[in-house]
This record gives structure tokens, C-alpha cells and sequence, in this order.
């Protein structure tokens, strides 16, 4: 366990006390994180905005119930990864997304395009920007959350088989988008 | 693709994010110096990895957000009382007050260690100093704190589990420091005496010098 992590669970302890002000240092280091988290699965910024800040009141709400089996981080993600499901299904019921912004969330340009458009690092950038929103989250929480196994199959709820062959694909899928823009890394 | 190559290349995203074990960090370590294919596979993984944290860097809530989130939890009741601490034997809490309960040779339900802790650390710390105890919904709070002598500044600390109480107790004698309240949430408080120029912030950090005896150091509203 990190500094940081005694940090959070000291927190949560006040905030379980229903202390407000340990509640919003909390949230002050946490939002971005689960922002972020909850815009690959969302899709939508203001949208995320409103179902991250809900993630935040059901930590002040629940913060007793943390059993302390997990980091708290991996806790959050969890939490914040079924209301971005939901928000997702509620979106998708009332017609707000198709399904082909869902997965393409970058919009038009295909790949060729892309790598007309940008940089090698751009088109890069922009191509992750096109994978699902499975291997999104994946590789989301692999680089920029640094999340081990154990813990992505804790916050996806499968196995940690599943998790591993999530992240080999969301991988080959990022190489066959790259060599479409014409770009080929010797990999695979 | 060889079984194995499969198997390591399937664990790269975490040693490249270096949540591996031991164990499976070693494997992957001696596959890649084996395997020309698997270090090419690693150094695209890596420029992936730059790219994901770059396109998540990229966005950014809005000022707002922070303000709509406060004036929500101002609506919030306060719902105080129920500590996660009392409900975990692996407790923040209970970890902070383990060893010191073990001082005194008593296996006790957290919430009694917690009162043992805090007594265990006048006797050791405080040295002949009288405190007694209040309890105050689960925490405890010592009246020394209202005592002259310490009013000076404040610092939460987590004492490390296999600290020496005696060179524990010489450390906060020599740094002019006293407990004056705690265990809560794990963490005691420490106060300076009142003649202690150095700012809190400055004080913290000499303590975070000294990581064999405090495992943890913040600043005390």
C-alpha cells in the first residue's frame, strides 16, 4: 500500500463520519481520474461531468460500506464504471448515441484521412481515440490509471483471462487502424 | 506464435505499467532478452502507453463541475457515525493501533486497541505526563491536549507498525513533539511546543526524513 493510498482510506474514514470538507479533498483528487475514466465509457464530456460528480456523492453516501478488500482507487473506478454503464444505456435508450459513435468516437475520418491529416504521433493518438469502448477502457486503465490485472478485472467484473485477452486485441485492433493509415510499426 | 510468447506478451501491458509480481516480472524479463519479437512488441506497447495517457491528458472537465459537485453535497445530510474502520479487522485503524496494543499483551476487538493504543503511547511517549481519556463516538481524545506546553503546530501522523516504542519516544522527545489526540482513522495527532518557529510544512517534512518510525505524514487542520 502507497502513501497515497493510507491517504485516501484516512479520508474515507472522515468522509464516513460525514465530514464534507474531507469529502472534497477527495474529490479534488480523484476527479480528474474519474472523469476521465467515465468519458471513454460515456462518451459525452458534459454527461460525463454530471455522472462523475454522482460517483462522488455515492462515495460520501457510502463510504462506510468500503470493506477495504481493494484500494480505494479501485473501489471509485468501480463504482464510477457501472454509473458510466448506465448513463451509457440510458443515452443509447433514448437515442442520444448510435451505436457507431459508441465505438467510432472520434467521428468521420477514416483512417487514411487521419494520417493525411496528422502526425505519426497524431494519427496514433486519433486512432486509440476509434477503438471500442471495451478495449478503450482496457487500455485506459493499463496506461493512464496504472492499474494491475487483479484490479481491472475487479473494476470490469471478469476474470483476469479475459481482462489479458481484452488488452492483446484492443492491441492488434490499434495495429490493423494504424496499418490502414499506412502506418506499420513491426508489430504484430 | 509460441505458447509462451503468447503468455508473455499477454502479461506486456503490465510490465510495461510495472504491476507485475516478482515472479512474473522475472519471466517476462527472461523472454524478452531471449525474444527480439517480444522487445519489438514491448517498444510499440510503450509509444502506445505515451499516446493513451496523452489522448486522456487531452480533456479536461469544466470549471464548473467542481462547483455543481459542492452544491450538491451541500444538499447531502450529513450522515455521520459509521466509520469504515469499524467494520474492517484489516482497518487503517486497526493496523495503526496493532502494535501497540501488542505492547500492552492484549488481543482486543479494534475499537478496544484503539483505547489501548492511545494509553499505550502517553505511557511510552509522554513519560509521567497524566492524561485522561475521553471518548467521543469512537475516538478518543486526551485532555492533555489543552495542556500549555504544546500549542504549537500540528501534524497527523501514522506511526510505522515495528517502530521501537523507546527510540520512538526518544525521536518525538528530540523533535519537541507530543501526541495529543488519536488514534482516528489510524492517525494521531502531534503537536509542537509553542516555542517551534519552523512551519508546520517544514516540520512535516523532517518527519517524512525519518521513515522508520512515521509511515505517514499530513498536515492537521
Amino acid at each position: 500500500m502507497t502513501e497515497e493510498d493510507t491517504a485516501d482510506e484516512v479520508l474515507l474514514a472522515r468522509i464516513a463520519q460525514g465530514d464534507k470538507e474531507a469529502m472534497h479533498d477527495f474529490y479534488r483528487r480523484h476527479r480528474l481520474a474519474v472523469f476521465r475514466f467515465v468519458l471513454r465509457i460515456a462518451g459525452d464530456a458534459t454527461s460525463a461531468e454530471d455522472v462523475a460528480n454522482d460517483v462522488f456523492i455515492d462515495v460520501y453516501r457510502q463510504a462506510a460500506r468500503f470493506e477495504g478488500r481493494s484500494r480505494v482507487t479501485t473501489w471509485l473506478l468501480g463504482i464510477a464504471r457501472f454509473k458510466a454503464l448506465s448513463e451509457r444505456r440510458r443515452r443509447r435508450e433514448t437515442a442520444d448515441v448510435s451505436e457507431f459513435e459508441e465505438t467510432i468516437a472520434d467521428g468521420a475520418d477514416s483512417p487514411e484521412i487521419v494520417v493525411q491529416k496528422q502526425s505519426k504521433a497524431d494519427a496514433l493518438r486519433r486512432c486509440i481515440a476509434m477503438l471500442s469502448a471495451e478495449h478503450r477502457e482496457v487500455i485506459d486503465l493499463v496506461f493512464y490509471h496504472g492499474r494491475s490485472l487483479a484490479e481491472i478485472a475487479e473494476i470490469a467484473g471478469v476474470p483476469e483471462n479475459t481482462v489479458k485477452t481484452r488488452a492483446f486485441h484492443a492491441r492488434r485492433r490499434l495495429a490493423e487502424l494504424l496499418t490502414q493509415a499506412g502506418i506499420d510499426r513491426g508489430w504484430p | 506464435m509460441s505458447e509462451l510468447r503468447e503468455e508473455i506478451e499477454m502479461l506486456l501491458p503490465w510490465y510495461a505499467n510495472g504491476t507485475l509480481g516478482e515472479r512474473e516480472r522475472a519471466q517476462v524479463e527472461a523472454a524478452l532478452a531471449a525474444d527480439p519479437y517480444l522487445m519489438q512488441s514491448l517498444e510499440v506497447l510503450l509509444a502506445d502507453g505515451d499516446a493513451v495517457r496523452s489522448v486522456a491528458e487531452a480533456t479536461e472537465p469544466s470549471p464548473a463541475m467542481e462547483a455543481r459537485f459542492l452544491a450538491q453535497l451541500a444538499r447531502e445530510p450529513v450522515t455521520g457515525g459509521a466509520s469504515p474502520a469499524s467494520n474492517l479487522s484489516s482497518s487503517l485503524a486497526a493496523r495503526a493501533g496493532r502494535w501497540l496494543a501488542a505492547l500492552i499483551g492484549a488481543a482486543t476487538p479494534p475499537r478496544l486497541a484503539y483505547a489501548a493504543a492511545a494509553l499505550a503511547l502517553v505511557f511510552v511517549v509522554q513519560a509521567g505526563v497524566i492524561a485522561a481519556l475521553v471518548t467521543d463516538r469512537g475516538g478518543f481524545r486526551l485532555a492533555s491536549e489543552d495542556k500549555p506546553g504544546v500549542d504549537g503546530p500540528r501534524l497527523l501522523v501514522q506511526f510505522v507498525d515495528t517502530a521501537p516504542a523507546g527510540a520512538l519516544a526518544q525521536e518525538l522527545a528530540d523533535l519537541g513533539a507530543r501526541i495529543v489526540d488519536g488514534p482516528a482513522g489510524g492517525l494521531f495527532t502531534l503537536a509542537f511546543a509553542v516555542g517551534e518557529k519552523r512551519p508546520a510544512e517544514e516540520l512535516a517534512q523532517i518527519l517524512r526524513q525519518r521513515p522508520q518510525y512515521f509511515r505517514l505524514v499530513l498536515p492537521a487542520k
